[in-house]
């Protein structure tokens, strides 16, 4: 079992996806950053979809009642154990009484905690990911609360594949493809929409990533009749400064969608700090696939080989 | 029929079916005849389907089909749409306009000119239309209020709405879903539509009619989902 000490700013549970309510206006949620999760699973030995804690900027303090092991992946949060600085992305054995503290990211927005047994958290519409906006499939933790885990499993150390390695940029360049109203928008729109550098604005969360840009975008047309979100749907509302929907989107939307961040790059883009430079530059849906293809086929196979282990 | 709609990439995994009609009420309909056709027939590479009122977007497994293909199947499956009111169907829901139900009432009367009661019986009489689910969990667009019943939205959104209140906004009537901030001219009271769905096993979906019976604030009380 375990105790959060210090709520952090923002944890939660966060592992498969909700899948099957999208029309009932449930959203997926689970993990904004999969890659990271699942490189945290890989490091514990777990399934890749198993729950884990999700952090926001400043992670919790955490009071270990047993001895286990833990991975940590994602943003640098400069763990300490019992006071010591201790390593991200590697194995870590933590005893019983031990203090586990994040202070703020200073590389990234999001960090994941696995463990090498499955947490005792209950499932809400087949999923254990909290969608906690809505008040549904639990809450974000706070002080107090406790975890209890299941049988916990003998884990060996592993090396993380770099590509699995959160490392931040100041200046990023990301795939999108053209959205359902690209075409609604005038040439010089678009053009400015491709050519502009924009900043991560403070006001993004788990719903939706807010980009801030001297010239605005305008649609030819206002508004649509509402139609569906997906992450990644970049929506243009009448400020002219667009939004990047992530994981707990809001399934429909009145805004013209302009295009769509590629599954690939979304997960790099929850990562980033509000003020970070990233630009957008236009590709095929058959790449957008093929990326997500290559990248889903290397996580799969890193797993089965950990099965086979 | 597929002339009347357009297939358009979404991402990478969803294509966004598209219809073009002259009127919301008749992409509403071609919406709920879409929706019965993939009732019918589903291929399992489809994960995802969300009707919206003017289209229907489908997340498919793009390991198992690429888009062209999905487009092509797609065509053929909507090629022999019924375009008829008939297609959804139709649910009765429990409603209390008693006052402490009703905290907009006066508002609703003073925009309207009309009496508690006329506004009340406008609004019962109204077989509604579901014009979109979804955007919160278990939410449904109802539509469209008599002209005699449009009102503007509250300037200041209330912080918190009880699920189940029965709110107008324009020519739409919605019932709340979960607790939440909400702007919609609340009139009434119906039942938890999200548990309801829920334990139902009932997906609203655009086309489906929904009318109201009036209910007395005990007999509402004794309602499960109340």
């Amino acid at each position: 079992m375990i105790t959060i000490e210090k709520s952090g700013v923002m944890s939660t549970i966060q592992g498969n996806r909700r899948s099957g309510y999208l029309s009932m206006g449930f959203p997926g949620s689970g993990p904004v950053d999969s890659v990271s999760m699942r490189a945290a699973n890989y490091l514990v030995g777990q399934h890749p979809w198993q729950s884990t804690i999700e952090m926001h900027i400043k992670g919790p303090q955490i009071r270990f009642h047993q001895r286990m092991s833990i991975a940590i992946c994602g943003a640098n949060m400069q763990p300490l154990l019992n006071g010591q600085p201790i390593a991200q992305n590697t194995l870590i054995v933590v005893n019983k009484n031990d203090l586990l503290a994040f202070q703020s990211a200073v590389d990234g927005m999001v960090t994941y905690l696995a463990f090498n047994g499955p947490a005792d958290v209950s499932e809400y519409l087949g999923s254990t990911s909290t969608y906690h906006s809505a008040g549904l499939g639990g809450r974000t933790f706070q002080k107090g609360d406790q975890l209890q885990f299941g049988s916990l499993e003998s884990i060996q150390q592993k090396t993380l594949p770099n590509r699995l390695r959160f490392i931040g940029q100041d200046e990023v360049s990301l795939r999108v493809t053209a959205g359902p109203e690209f075409e609604q928008f005038s040439k010089a729109a678009q053009d400015r929409f491709l050519n502009s550098t924009f900043r991560i604005s403070a006001d993004s969360n788990r719903m939706g990533i807010r980009l801030l840009s001297s010239e605005k975008i305008m649609p030819n047309t206002g508004e649509i009749h509402s139609s569906a979100i997906i992450p990644g749907t970049i929506q243009v509302p009448k400020s002219g400064q667009p939004i990047v929907m992530s994981h707990d989107h809001q399934t429909t939307g009145g805004y013209p969608r302009i295009a769509n961040v590629i599954t690939h790059d979304l997960d790099y883009l929850t990562q980033l700090k509000p003020g970070t430079s990233i630009t957008f530059r236009l590709t095929e849906v058959s790449k957008a696939q093929e990326l997500l293809l290559k990248r889903e086929q290397f996580l799969e196979k890193l797993f089965e080989e950990l099965s086979g282990n | 029929m597929t002339d009347s709609m357009t297939f358009l990439p979404y991402g990478e995994q969803t294509v966004l079916i598209q219809v073009h009609k002259d009127s919301l009420q008749a992409a509403c309909g071609q919406v709920a005849s879409i929706m019965k056709a993939f009732e019918h027939h589903r291929e399992d590479y489809i994960t995802e389907i969300v009707p919206a009122f003017d289209s229907v977007m489908v997340k498919y497994d793009f390991r198992a089909i690429s888009f062209d293909t999905l487009v092509e199947a797609l065509t053929v499956n909507l090629s022999n749409l019924t375009d008829n009111e008939v297609a959804g169907k139709q649910y009765q829901l429990p409603i209390c306009y008693d006052g402490v139900y009703a905290p907009d009432m006066e508002i609703v009367c003073q925009q309207t000119g009309l009496s508690v009661d006329e506004v009340i019986d406008q609004h019962l009489q109204t077989n509604f239309t579901v014009m979109m689910t979804g955007f919160m969990p278990g939410f449904a667009y109802l539509g469209e209020l008599p002209e005699t019943l449009a009102v503007a939205r509250k300037t200041v959104p209330r912080v918190r709405v009880e699920a189940g209140s029965v709110g107008l906004a324009g020519r739409m009537t919605g019932i709340y879903s979960t607790d939440s901030p909400g702007g919609w001219q609340i009139i009434g009271k119906s039942i938890n539509l999200l548990q309801f769905q829920l334990d139902q096993d009932i997906r609203l979906s655009t086309g489906d009619h929904i009318s109201f019976h009036r209910v007395s604030a005990t007999e509402f009380q004794n309602n499960p989902y109340s």
